[in-house]
């Protein structure tokens, strides 16, 4: 009988409500929030791993044009490997379908040298609010984040020398100095999440 | 509404699709019409450059525009794209003349992952259009071009770029272009947000800070009254919709703006609360002022959004600014819950369901022994009498539902918002309510009669007194029945918190009913009655047996009264308690006559003095029971692994990939002991909750909370028990429990929120949700 309610009750009652948690990005300012996820490889990636390195997260989606785009361009490896001493640079990929070996084929097309973290269920790109393909995170060696949004000031791929944000938020925190901007709004695919 | 809406949107695309289709047939020049964004070799996205006009004449003011047609499911963005996309672009070049900026059709809301994103944009087909002023020279033909450059998504997305070209002869008296043409420019235009003053509204924005300084979190709300009542503008109101449709910012740069809440009731018009986040850089000059959409509902039915235009004054982070303080700024939710759009009938259906399961509820299950009880002791009377008592009953349950709504709407109208089972919040309330229990209990020990008359009458069942007790009992049957809630009683209570004042009293009225039900079919149906035993000297054992059942409920309530204010307020409660009784116990012996009155005068004028004197001295006051609730929480945490409810706390489990369990409840909640005692505390299900790595908190709405209040209202819930478990991959939607829990179920829930295969499917499945595509 109870059961039978409570069944009943289930069917009328269950509800889902609706932007409940939507996406936030964490402050600037603040220590970023923590995380583990596996690579592509399997190998366990802690931001604890890397105190005392600047951290670039880079939300990706090998299926997403604006990223192809920036992959065609090496907009990414590029920065990478400029600030190879200073930095970690990590990939992260919350698209609910993507699966590794399907980073691996991108990253043996594209011959880039940082590992991709896999997050299809998506914890952590909502975990730092990811709301696009390409979204940067920047964080400092003391773990605080530093910045937050785009790569650049150039969503439609039409400026010939687009001012690159992660790269002036990476030579400002160098520098000691605040990054500015230090938040922009991402543009982009939007992340998949499952 | 929303089939109102539907059937307006079938309309427009019927009127545009006959437009489109008269159009095809006189072939337009060739380069006016392109294809972009390439799915493997299929355009998306469909586009022609329209002009209003067949001829143009020099100096004329005409609509131009690119007609977009995207694949179904596909869109392409509005200017402010929100959370992704870009904003689509028309580049125009016009020799001949000028183009103005794009008139921005009002954009369709696309929930993404759950809600996690927004984004605005258009489906199906919309014209872009802007008005163009030609050139006041004369000259042969004129062209025009158009580069648009925009994004469209489904699941993926694809830039896309079509340009587009079209030659028009220049003639002095000009040419009009054909009806459809026109139509078409004519049924986009309608679907053109309006200035606020063109419907007779102002619309005023007030922030909580003078100026906004990076990283400030703050509040602003947007006013809209009826300035001009001529208009027929009085009565307007924000149209029936969801939260993140209430408000539509025209840009995201520099502030975030997420809805919060909706004041329905402002003088003359209503409030859409917005908690804003301004980004951590230093504002740009075009950051200071905010500018977006709300869809405002006539009296006569129709819905038009109206642009809210106010400055933003945005300050260096070192400045110094100033708070203004704002009623305002409380306000959360008021957007329909969910099962509001059940509709109302509905909800009184199971308003009236979950009154009649009420009765079985360990709650109102001792008033109605009682009850039944007293329908054999009047079984004597004639069955008018019968008839009487339960219409006596039936009132006394609708009066004080009827006033329970009043008072919910009384303190609604005063700003405050409660939950059903709010007065149990109360501890004065409460320590009234054991008293009453104390006397009912010493009334049938039998130690005085209910009588208005000071003495004399010891004769139970005088037709008037019987009557009023039947009331009485009706009134307590309500006050008792609250801190418990029944299956569908939750939902119908979630629509009423959410409802006008006519409903809530509706569905109250409606439980009353139910709860009323089975006392007065009893006494309506002679048959029925029958059932009862025959009156014999059974019934004073009964009657002492249900008095202590009502002790036992004192109890209960004392209980309260210790936890949240602490053991010397019990003491002096009880204390009171014990001189209650002692002049009940004076009263009595007068009302048999057995005392002499002038022992009784200087008796009862002592025990008055000193009720009147505990009365005063009862430290019943709010603030110290705030912090006593405090210490109890707080003594409370280290011996169990629940705890206090924090967003913050839920969402940094849920990012570690724990799921989370969420237990809303109070103290005077009975359904939510019993489930914590019977299922919660069951070993099955804390062994499973220890495995499963499973996060618990609760949400103690003991005292009142209005954060608590507002998640109980987001899940369309006025009260506790409330129970979520969020799924670490879908933490923006989690599954809601029913009010009853078993040990299956809640199991059952929470393997599937771990993802322990098999019994997932059953409780995966979410409502899709009606009208939105995936983007």
């Amino acid at each position: 009988m109870n059961r039978t309610v409570a069944l009943v009750s289930l069917v009328l009652g269950v509800g889902t409500a609706s932007g409940v948690l939507a996406a936030e990005t964490p402050p600037i300012g603040v220590e970023a929030p923590h995380f583990s996820l596996a690579d592509e490889n399997g190998r366990i990636h802690s931001l604890s791993d890397y105190k005392g390195k600047l951290i670039v997260l880079e939300w990706t989606n090998q299926e997403c044009p604006y990223v192809q785009r920036h992959y065609r361009q090496d907009t990414m490896e590029k920065l990478a490997t400029t600030f190879e001493k200073e930095l970690v640079w990590l990939a992260v990929n919350s698209t609910r379908d993507n699966l590794p070996k399907d980073t691996k084929a991108w990253r043996q097309e594209q011959k880039f040298q940082y590992a991709t973290l896999q997050d299809p269920e998506g914890r952590v790109g909502r975990l730092y609010g990811a709301k696009t393909t390409p979204d940067m995170f920047v964080i400092d060696s003391q773990g605080v984040l530093r910045y937050a949004g785009a790569i650049d000031d150039d969503p439609r791929g039409r400026i010939d020398l687009p001012e690159n944000y992660v790269s002036g938020a990476i030579q400002a925190i160098l520098a000691s100095e605040p990054p500015d901007p230090s938040q922009t709004r991402p543009y982009g695919c939007s992340v998949k999440y499952k | 509404m929303q089939t109102w809406k539907k059937l307006e949107q079938v309309l427009l695309l019927f009127a545009m699709g006959a437009a489109t289709l008269a159009l095809a047939q006189p072939e337009p020049p060739f380069g006016s019409r392109g294809a972009g964004a390439f799915d493997g070799g299929d355009p998306r996205v469909e586009a022609e450059l329209l002009v209003d006009a067949a001829e143009l004449q020099p100096g004329q003011k005409v609509r131009v525009g690119v007609r977009f047609e995207m694949d179904p499911n596909w869109h392409i963005y509005w200017r402010n794209p929100g959370e992704s996309g870009l904003p689509t672009q028309l580049e125009y070049d016009f020799q001949r003349g000028r183009v103005g900026p794009i008139r921005w059709p009002v954009p369709e809301v696309f929930q993404e992952s759950d809600g996690f994103l927004t984004t605005y944009g258009y489906s199906g087909q919309v014209l872009l259009a802007s008005e163009a002023v030609v050139d006041a020279r004369l000259a042969g033909r004129a062209q025009i071009s158009v580069v648009a450059d925009f994004v469209t998504c489904h699941i993926g997305c694809i830039p896309g770029r079509i340009e587009l070209v079209r030659e028009l002869p220049l003639s002095a008296s000009g040419r009009p272009a054909s009806s459809s043409t026109s139509a078409l420019f004519d049924a986009w235009a309608q679907r053109l947000p309006v200035p606020a003053q063109a419907l007779g509204l102002s619309a005023s924005v007030v922030h909580s800070q003078t100026a906004i300084r990076p990283s400030d979190a703050f509040h602003t709300a947007v006013e809209v009254r009826c300035a001009d009542p001529a208009t027929g503008c009085a009565g307007a109101r924000l149209a029936p919709v969801e939260s993140f449709e209430a408000f539509l910012p025209e840009s995201l740069e520099g502030v975030e703006f997420r809805v919060v809440g909706h004041e329905p009731t402002l003088g003359d018009g209503f409030a859409v609360v917005l908690a804003g986040q301004a980004s951590a850089d230093a504002p740009t000059a075009w950051q200071q002022r905010l500018s977006g959409l709300i869809p405002v509902a006539f009296e006569t039915g129709d819905v038009r959004h109206i642009v809210v235009e106010g400055s933003l004054s945005r300050a260096a982070a070192e400045a110094v600014v100033g708070d203004s303080e704002s009623p305002l700024w409380a306000v959360k939710g008021g957007f329909e819950a969910p099962a509001a759009r059940l509709g109302f009938l509905y909800a009184f259906g199971l308003a009236l369901l979950g009154g009649l399961i009420l009765n079985l509820m360990p709650c109102v299950l001792p008033i109605l022994a009682i009850k039944v009880f007293h329908v054999a002791e009047l079984a004597h009377l004639g069955r008018r009498q019968v008839l009487g008592h339960g219409a006596a009953y039936t009132g006394g349950v609708l009066a004080s539902m009827g006033a329970l709504a009043l008072v919910v709407i009384g303190l609604r109208a005063a700003g405050t918002a409660v939950g059903w089972g709010f007065q149990f919040q109360q501890p004065i309330f409460v320590a009234a309510l054991s008293t009453l229990l104390v006397v009912f209990a010493l009334n049938l020990f039998g130690v005085f009669e209910v009588t208005f008359q000071p003495t004399g009458v010891s004769k139970l069942g005088a037709k008037a007194t019987g009557l009023r007790q039947s009331f009485f009992e009706g009134l307590l049957a309500v006050i008792l029945a609250t801190p418990c809630t029944a299956p569908f009683l939750g939902t119908a209570v979630g629509v009423a918190f959410a409802s006008p004042a006519p409903v809530i009293f509706g569905i109250f009225l409606a439980i009353g009913l139910g709860l009323a039900a089975p006392f007065a079919l009893v006494t309506l149906v002679p048959a029925w009655a029958r059932i009862i035993p025959r009156p014999g000297p059974w019934m004073l054992t009964v009657r002492k047996a249900l008095g202590f059942s009502l002790l036992a409920w004192a109890v209960w309530l004392l209980w309260l009264v210790g936890r949240t204010l602490g053991a010397d307020a019990q003491a002096l409660v009880l204390a009171f308690l014990v001189l209650v009784a002692f002049g009940l116990w004076i009263f009595g012996n007068v009302q048999r006559g057995s005392s002499s009155q002038a022992w009784v005068a200087t008796t009862a004028v002592a025990v008055a003095g000193l009720v009147v004197a505990g009365l005063a001295t009862l430290p019943l006051g709010n603030g110290r029971a705030a912090s006593g609730m405090q210490a109890a929480v707080e003594t409370e945490l280290p011996e169990s692994s629940w705890r206090s409810y924090d967003l913050a706390a839920i969402r940094e489990e849920l990012g570690r990939g724990r799921p989370v369990f969420v237990d809303f409840t109070a103290d005077w909640c009975l359904t939510c002991k019993i489930n914590e005692s019977v299922v919660l505390e069951d070993s099955r299900v804390k062994s499973e909750l220890a495995r499963l790595r499973i996060a618990t908190f609760k949400a103690d709405w003991t005292l009142y909370d209005d954060e608590i209040r507002q998640v109980l209202a987001d899940f369309g819930r006025a009260g506790v028990p409330m129970y979520l478990v969020y799924h670490p991959s879908a933490p923006g939607n989690p599954t809601l429990l029913p009010e009853l829990l078993t040990v299956d179920l809640v199991i059952d829930a929470l393997r599937a929120a771990a993802g322990v295969p098999d019994t997932r499917a059953g409780l995966e499945s979410r409502p899709p949700r009606q009208g939105r595509g995936e983007t």
